[in-house]
Parts: C-alpha cells; structure tokens; sequence
C-alpha cells in the first residue's frame, strides 16, 4: 500500500529551487509513508465496520457458516492431528534426554502439558492453519474480486461482506478453538505414548506431572488463544484478500501477504496474551 | 451436501466439548468422582488449591474441594474423599510438598494404633504438625551455605594466606622426591634380587643336571643286585656265626673235658715224660745221623753182583 502517488499534490518538485528539493523528496516521502498507513489503518476499520453491519443479516451468512465451519474446521482435522502429536511426541522426548540424572521423571508430563496446552498448541495449530485455510480464504476472494464477482454481488445489493467474509469470521472464531482442543489433546497422547513406550518414564510418572499444578484457567488460555488466532486468520487473510488487486499476480500476492501478515499477527498476538495473561496463570 | 456439512461440524464441535471437559476435569480432579466432604483448616500460605490431591498414608484418596480464605489467619479447606475410602477417626491432616515443582498436597496421617471408626462425611479432620516446606528446606540449604561460606574463609585464612598451603606442596614435593629415591633404590634391589634369583636358578639347574647325570650312572637294577647280595651275605654270616658259636660251644667242651680227663691226650698235654724221652730220642737221632754221616759204610753195604 506504501508508495501510491497522493493526488493532493500538485506542485512537482522540481519547480523547488536546487536547495530545497532534496529536502521537500525527504518529506514528502514521509508524509506519503504515513498517509498510506493511515490509509491502511481506515480502510480495515471501514472493513471491521462492514462486518459488524453484516452480522446484522444473518439470513445471508448462517447457511455460509456451516460450509466455512467444515472447510475451516473438519477438514483441517488430520493435518492438526498430526501435527499436534508429532509436536506432542517430540517434547518429551527433547525433554526426557535433556533432564540430567537426578531429576524427577514426572517433570517430563509437567513439562509436556505446559508446553502443549499453553503454548505450542493453539501457536502451531493457528500457524498450520494460516497456510492452509487462511490462504485458501485469501485466494477465494481474492479471485471473486478480480473476476468481479464481488462487484456483482454489491450490484445485486447482496451484502458481499455479510456473504463472503462473516462466515468466514465465525467459522475461524469458532473451529480455532475446536481444534486446539483436539491438537491439545492429540499433543498429550503423543506426549504419554511416547514417554511411556520409547523411554523409561512409567505412567505413574507422567500422569502425576501432567497434573500437577493444572489450573483450569490453563484450558481457558489456550482456547482464549485459538480463538483470537482464528479471528486473525480470517480478519486477514479475508481482507487482504477483500482488496486483492487484479489478474492472477495480485491474487498470488495478496495470498502471500496474508499468509505473512497473519504468520507476524499471530505471532505478536501469542506474545502479548502471554505477557498479559501469564500471570493469571500463576498456581 | 449441506446436511452433510452440518453433521460432521456438529460431530467435531461435540467430540471437541466433551474432550475439553472430560480432560479439564481428569486434570484438576482425576476423573469425575465426586466422593464426601471432610473439612479442615489450616494457616494461611499454605499454597493450597483446588484440585490438589489427598493422600491417606500415601495413597490418593481424594482431591482438595475447596479453599476458602478466612479473615482471621485460617483457611477452610473442603476434602472430597472417594466414596471407597474411610478415614479413620483421630487422622491428622498436614499440608506436604510433592516433589520439587513447589505443589502440595494435603496428607492425611492415620492414628497410631488404627481405629476401627471413621470420619463421617462433614466431619472435620483436626490438623497436624505443619510439614517443613519448599521454603524452610531453602532456608535449611542457606544457613547451610553460610557455615560452609564462613569454614571455607577460614580455610582461606589459615591455611591460604598461613602459608600451610605452600608448606604442604613443599611436603608434598619432598615426598615425591623421596618416593623417586625409594623407587630408585627398590629398582637397584629388585635388579639385585633379579640378579640372585637367576643364579640360584642357574645353580638349580646344574643341580638338577647333576642329579640327572647320577640318576643315569646309578643303575638301580645293580644296586638291587647288590643290596640283594648283601642281604644273602648278611645271612650267610649270620649262619656262620651260628655256626662258629656251635663250634665254639663244642670245642669249649672238648678243651674242659681234656683239661679234666686222664686220658692219653689230657697226659700228652700235662706230662713232661713224652717231652724228655722226645728230647733224648731226638738227641740219640742226631748222633745217629751224626755217625752215619760219618761213616755211611757201617750202615750201607751195597753190592751190586
């Protein structure tokens, strides 16, 4: 969005005399830099505001939910499952053959339900999930805007935001956290499989530190989690994808945009619940 | 199609509630028991919560129900004890560390002896004798490190900066050159001794060569020869003397017998009368020889035809 030429200006600048030019290039650079944000900045607010007035009709968005619930959610089952209990599996082990001698074994399921529930589930489900739903949801609408279907829908006075984008939203706001609940416990199992079978930690080890010092505010921060990356996701890779610029090369980039924007949001999203939350998190 | 869409959302929304429930509650409570409550109190800072474990004697019996803070120092704590335990009457109820991660647990200590009586549900679990805690231990380690802190300036001042440390190397370098001499002389002995042992050996050898070489020049069937000929001498001597003594015997008593017969042997022995007439005979011989020699005629008158 940075570097669109401002219509407001009219004067070139190189009617400035020699002295003042670089200095006028300087700041008008700046100024476009920071008009362009702001830009963005009111663009996505006029966006968040299209979709609270869409979900004032839910006749046009409810029997899309379903459809973007099964995309978002049910399909995306496998790849989470085994992602998760690929993670699950490999933390206790790191964590097993990283203790040294003398140190309690139950650490290995303390160490396993921390890692999983608070962190590494929700943060690795969300960022699977960029790529593969939230770059899937950029290009769909992306390609209805460059194929002009959109336009076609505000044409038929068909709500394209209420139609398109809300589902969305709340098939990612609600499937986020469904999955991070099975990724949760898919990690865990792994966890307990592996730690059981593969190493010399007993059950009895395990399952007293996966219970220890559990609160269930833990459970709540994970999917307090999942859901706000689900929000990302979609608010994203749906608005990058809302303003997709034409022909397939603006599609692919817009996709590739989105898949980084939300990467980075989910990112500074993880980081900022953890430093806001974390120490409500405290036994 | 959509139908479709719907039930399998619906079916992982479900699946996903009863996960996140079950787990929570397996998590914080162990399951979904809901057992009978005792109750006790304890001091405030005990670090209790919900969902932390009771354990009779070790075993886990239940789970801690509820905590509730007191304005007077206390806190009231609910235990929920599985319907298949009893705790018996006069347990006592302490707040005790499990493992190093700072979580506890309430342990209930059963009454020595055992009775046979048992807490009803609501009945109240007096407490014990506190625990030493994460803390205390910690403060334990402290005063620890700080006596070890102080003997090792100590150390520091009496045998660093006293110079005992120098005197010990210097100690310890004269043994180690006193232990190269050793071992120098206990090389030159062993050499000694090496050198002795190899002669005593070689001396052991000839000697054995020796005694091989007169165990080849002895035939032994010889010497059995011979100790064979000296046993068959020895008796033979040994039958002679027997003899001898036999003769000696006889001869003893033909001497006695002649020394005290009259007979003409015993008279031949002891009478002089045979000795003068041999004198004479043998004198009147030599005067006949004498005259014979002289004149042989008178005695020799040979004619031949």
């Amino acid at each position: 969005m940075t570097g669109r030429p401002s219509q407001s200006i009219t004067r070139e600048t190189q009617t400035y005399p020699v002295v003042q030019r670089t200095s006028i290039r300087f700041f008008r650079r700046v100024t476009r830099y920071w008009i362009s944000v702001f830009r963005d900045v009111g663009q996505r607010t006029y966006f968040l505001r299209d979709i609270a007035r869409g979900f004032g009709d839910p006749a046009t968005y409810v029997p899309e939910t379903i459809r973007q619930m099964k995309n978002i959610g049910v399909d995306s089952v496998p790849l989470t499952v085994i992602v998760a209990a690929f993670i699950g599996g490999v933390i206790a082990l790191q964590t097993r053959y990283q203790l040294f001698a003398g140190v309690e074994l139950s650490i290995i399921g303390l160490a396993s339900r921390l890692m999983v529930v608070l962190e590494l589930g929700p943060l690795l489900t969300g960022l699977v999930l960029t790529g593969r739903v939230g770059g899937r949801m950029t290009a769909e609408i992306g390609t209805m805007r460059v194929t002009e279907q959109i336009d076609a829908l505000e044409t038929l006075a068909y709500d394209p935001v209420a139609f398109l984008i809300v589902p969305r939203l709340l098939a990612a706001i609600v499937m986020l956290p469904t999955l991070v609940i099975l990724a949760d416990a898919t990690g865990l199992c792994s966890a307990y499989i592996v730690s059981v079978h593969f190493t010399d930690v007993s059950p009895q080890d395990f399952i007293t530190g996966l219970r220890l010092g559990f609160g269930t505010f833990q459970v709540v921060y994970s999917l307090l989690k999942g859901t706000m990356f689900g929000a990302a996701i979609a608010l994203v890779c749906a608005y990058e994808g809302y303003i997709s610029e034409a022909g397939a090369e603006g599609v692919g980039r817009s996709t590739a945009r989105a898949v980084v924007i939300t990467s980075v949001t989910i990112l500074v999203l993880d980081a900022l619940t953890a430093g806001v939350l974390a120490p409500f998190l405290q036994t | 199609m959509k139908r479709r869409d719907e039930v399998t959302v619906g079916i992982l929304i479900t699946v996903s509630v009863i996960v996140l429930i079950l787990g929570t509650l397996w998590l914080a409570r162990g399951g979904l028991r809901s057992g009978y409550p005792l109750y006790t109190r304890f001091v405030w800072g005990q670090n209790l919560k919900q969902g932390q474990p009771v354990l009779l004697a070790g075993v886990n019996v239940g789970y801690v129900g509820d905590v509730t803070l007191r304005r007077d120092g206390y806190l009231d704590v609910m235990l929920r004890i599985d319907d298949q335990y009893s705790i018996p009457k006069g347990s006592n109820a302490v707040v005790k560390p499990i493992g190093i991660f700072g979580d506890v647990a309430v342990a209930l200590t059963p009454p020595v002896p055992l009775t046979s009586a048992s807490y009803a549900s609501g009945d109240t679990v007096p407490p014990g004798p506190p625990a030493a805690d994460f803390n205390q231990i910690l403060t334990r380690m402290d005063t620890i490190g700080q006596t070890i802190s102080v003997l090792t300036r100590s150390l520091q001042t009496q045998v660093v900066e006293a110079g005992t440390l120098k005197d010990m190397h210097k100690i310890i370098l004269s043994a180690a050159a006193l232990s190269a001499q050793l071992q120098e002389v206990a090389t030159q002995q062993n050499r000694n001794i090496t050198s002795t042992l190899e002669s005593f050996r070689n001396t052991a050898g000839h000697f054995d060569s020796t005694m091989v070489r007169v165990a080849g020049v002895v035939d032994s069937a010889k010497i059995a020869a011979t100790l064979s000929n000296v046993r068959e001498t020895s008796q033979n001597l040994s039958r002679i003397s027997s003899q001898l003594d036999t003769t000696t015997t006889q001869l003893r008593t033909f001497v006695t017998k002649m020394e005290s017969g009259n007979g003409s042997l015993q008279k031949l022995m002891t009478d002089t009368s045979l000795y003068n007439n041999s004198v004479h005979l043998l004198a009147q011989l030599d005067s006949l020889v004498a005259d014979f020699k002289k004149n042989p005629k008178k005695y020799i008158n040979l004619r031949i035809f």
